[in-house]
């Protein structure tokens, strides 16, 4: 298959787009200040963000901040994803340790600022995306 | 299902300020609790609360981003080394 007739957007733009999001973001890029699983964790996340972006599902906006469309869910609004902040810090106050998934949910709902169970109704490989987005933030 | 991927709770490349020093925090186990290492909610709610008590004059602590708290706490990084190293050598 063609690589350009499968992604809408050609791979040089859409890194383009994901270095200003990490610059507008303060989201640490440089893989020597990385210990090695957090160097493999990032250079996975970008895959996923860059391949989203070249399916034109995630953008960056004016303000550098990304934007998702879910594709395979019921509710395609679109998902701002915003820096996080204190609050979002705050947020998992409530989750014990062993509940990950709603420790992370909250999270996504407080730097999205939707609410929980948009993402708990996300399709998973929506929610993949999400995910990836989130896990760039460890700056 | 998050597999491989570090998420938002995995190890951050920030450091706290230790002995008068940088230091990336270990894992460790006391007793029966864990405490975690370098990870992101760890430093970055110590670096907000040091945040808090340095800048009195700072805006609601919940609205203050990551980039923000780790700009503030850059600021007072080389006080905190000085008052934390070890005088005992």
């Amino acid at each position: 298959m063609n690589d350009m007739s499968y992604y809408k957007i050609s791979l040089e733009v859409a890194e383009a787009d994901f270095n200003r999001f990490c610059e507008s973001m303060a989201v640490e890029t440089d893989l020597d200040n990385m210990e090695k699983d957090t160097q493999k964790a990032f250079l996975e996340n970008k895959c996923i963000v860059i391949k989203a972006m070249r399916l034109k599902s995630l953008a960056v906006n004016e303000s550098g901040e990304l934007e998702f469309t879910p594709v395979r869910s019921d509710n395609k609004a679109k998902i701002t994803f915003h820096e996080p902040t204190g609050a979002t810090l705050m947020a998992t106050d409530g989750a014990s340790k062993n509940e990950s998934m709603k420790r992370m949910n909250k999270v996504l709902a407080d730097v999205t600022q939707t609410n929980e169970k948009r993402f708990s109704l996300l399709k998973l490989s929506d929610y993949r995306v999400c995910l990836a987005v989130i896990s760039l933030f460890l700056v | 299902m998050l597999g491989s991927y570090i998420p938002f709770f995995g190890i951050t490349t920030t450091l706290l300020v230790r002995h008068g020093v940088d230091e990336r925090l270990r894992e460790r186990v006391v007793g029966t609790v864990l405490y975690p290492g370098n990870t992101l909610p760890v430093v970055y709610c110590e670096m907000l609360l040091q945040v808090c008590k340095e800048y009195p004059g700072l805006p609601d602590a919940r609205t203050l981003k990551l980039s923000e708290i780790k700009f503030f706490y850059d600021g007072c990084r080389n006080e905190l080394k000085k008052y934390s190293e070890n005088k005992n050598g």
